[in-house]
């Protein structure tokens, strides 16, 4: 339950960075509904990349 | 004990691995919202390295080279006019006014069936030199004997020869600001412009009232703009002849809303046949580079086409020009190339394309599909997390 809850955390967080990262790097580009998925699903992907680098490490 | 250190020291250095990247991705990310190519060096150098001409240092070595009568390193590509000037300054500076006539008299010879074309409407500055005389690329060769002919498409100039070119970097004057104007009939663009643009759009779709409305939002009128016929770039938008007024009134009824604006003309007052024949006026024959694009359909666009004169009355049209191809862009990505098309034709060579065919559009592509490509699958999660909540409720 805690993993899942900084899972969310983390992921909302980067999902973010993305949206904004995005809207500053192509600003004349109307952020929908499908760049705010996309973003959630990258967010997400990052976090589960970085929490299997982290326990690959930890339990190594 | 050992297992410990060691494990904290991989840690370690798998953190350090992962900043390092962090940090990399958003220099190369800020790098590409500041449309730098990417190039040798570190990320954060690549816009440095491309306007280091315009460094004071860089600057002051140049002034000693041209003093010295040497040529200065090519590494202006990116540069404005006034360092191309100075290059051609340095080649030979008492010549420089016989070699400015070069292109002048080419470009007459490319349009000689275009009254406007010839004529020197509101160019006083830059001489009596007329504005098709200023190629945005290099003539054909560098002697004044190099001269077009309007049936026979010459090879089309490499980026490197038009900007070494002297006469093109001393003839040419920067293009400033870009404005749309309407086009009811052929051949009578108005003379005088640095640059003549037209949005061609084939055939009435979603697409191309995006295209157009996203043109009207982005890009100022041609009454609007504020720097002097030579420096500007006219975009011109064909209209069906007499639709002109209906043109004026839509846009007075529209007012901010260019999405309804771009609709109306798209279906019902654009001259697509306008854009094909002057597509087909492109075609016949087509330039090297254009060879594959015109023996395709042809049915997509929209499309941007880019000369040095007006070309609506020009039996063929030969190259240099820009010739952007519309038809694979995301329609939400319409934007963004507009604008790095205003960026590509204030670029001493237009034709270059160094602005339009960049990473970041291509990214931006990649992105806008995935992201359609997300988009049904979202709904679809939605649905199922609604008719589960519902079965759940019942």
């Amino acid at each position: 339950m805690k993993f899942g809850a900084t899972l969310t955390v983390f992921s909302i967080v980067v999902a973010v960075g993305y949206g904004v990262l995005f809207s500053r790097i192509y600003p004349q580009v109307e952020v929908d509904g499908g760049i705010v998925a996309l973003c959630a699903i990258l967010g997400l992907v990052t976090c589960l990349i970085v929490a299997g680098l982290w326990n690959l490490v930890v339990n190594r | 004990m050992v297992v410990d250190a060691a494990g904290r020291a991989m840690w370690r250095s798998v953190a350090a691995l992962l900043l390092g990247t962090f940090v990399l991705e958003m220099t190369v990310l800020e790098a590409f919202a500041r449309n730098c190519p990417p190039r040798r060096g570190y990320p954060a150098d690549w816009c440095n390295s491309s306007r280091s001409v315009e460094r004071p240092d860089h600057r002051k070595r140049a002034r000693k080279v041209s003093t010295a009568g040497r040529r200065p390193a090519s590494s202006g590509e990116h540069g404005p006019t006034r360092n191309l000037s100075t290059t051609s300054g340095v080649k030979s500076s008492p010549s420089t006014p016989h070699v400015t006539s070069a292109p002048a008299k080419s470009g007459i010879t490319s349009a000689p069936s275009t009254p406007p074309a010839t004529s020197t409407p509101r160019v006083s500055g830059s001489g009596n030199r007329p504005s098709v005389a200023r190629p945005p690329v290099s003539p054909h060769g560098s002697g004044s004997d190099a001269v077009p002919s309007v049936r026979v498409a010459p090879p089309l100039t490499t980026p490197e020869s038009s900007v070494s070119s002297p006469a093109a970097a001393a003839a040419r004057l920067p293009i400033l600001e870009t404005g749309f104007s309407t086009l009811t009939e052929r051949g009578k663009e108005a003379g005088g412009y640095g640059l003549y643009s037209y949005a061609l759009v084939v055939s009435d779709s979603s697409r191309s009232a995006a295209f157009l409305a996203e043109l009207f939002r982005s890009t100022p009128s041609i009454h609007d703009t504020a720097a002097s016929p030579a420096q500007t770039n006219i975009f011109y938008v064909p209209l069906q002849k007499d639709k002109l007024i209906d043109f004026a009134a839509e846009a007075r009824l529209s007012g901010g809303d260019p999405a309804r604006l771009g609709e109306i003309v798209s279906k019902s007052l654009y001259d697509h046949r306008m854009a094909r024949a002057l597509i087909d006026q492109i075609c016949n024959p087509p330039a090297e580079s254009m060879r594959r694009l015109c023996q395709s359909d042809l049915s997509r666009g929209p499309y941007i086409f880019t000369y040095a004169a007006p070309a609506t009355n020009l039996h063929s049209v030969p190259p240099p020009y820009l010739f952007v191809d519309l038809s694979d862009v995301h329609h939400h990505a319409f934007g963004e190339l507009l604008s790095a098309f205003r960026e590509q034709v204030k670029r001493q060579d237009v034709s270059d394309r160094a602005r339009i065919d960049t990473l970041r559009l291509r990214v931006l592509g990649t992105i806008l599909t995935a992201a359609d490509w997300v988009t049904p699958v979202q709904r679809a999660i939605a649905d199922i997390v609604h008719s589960a909540g519902d079965s759940a409720g019942k």
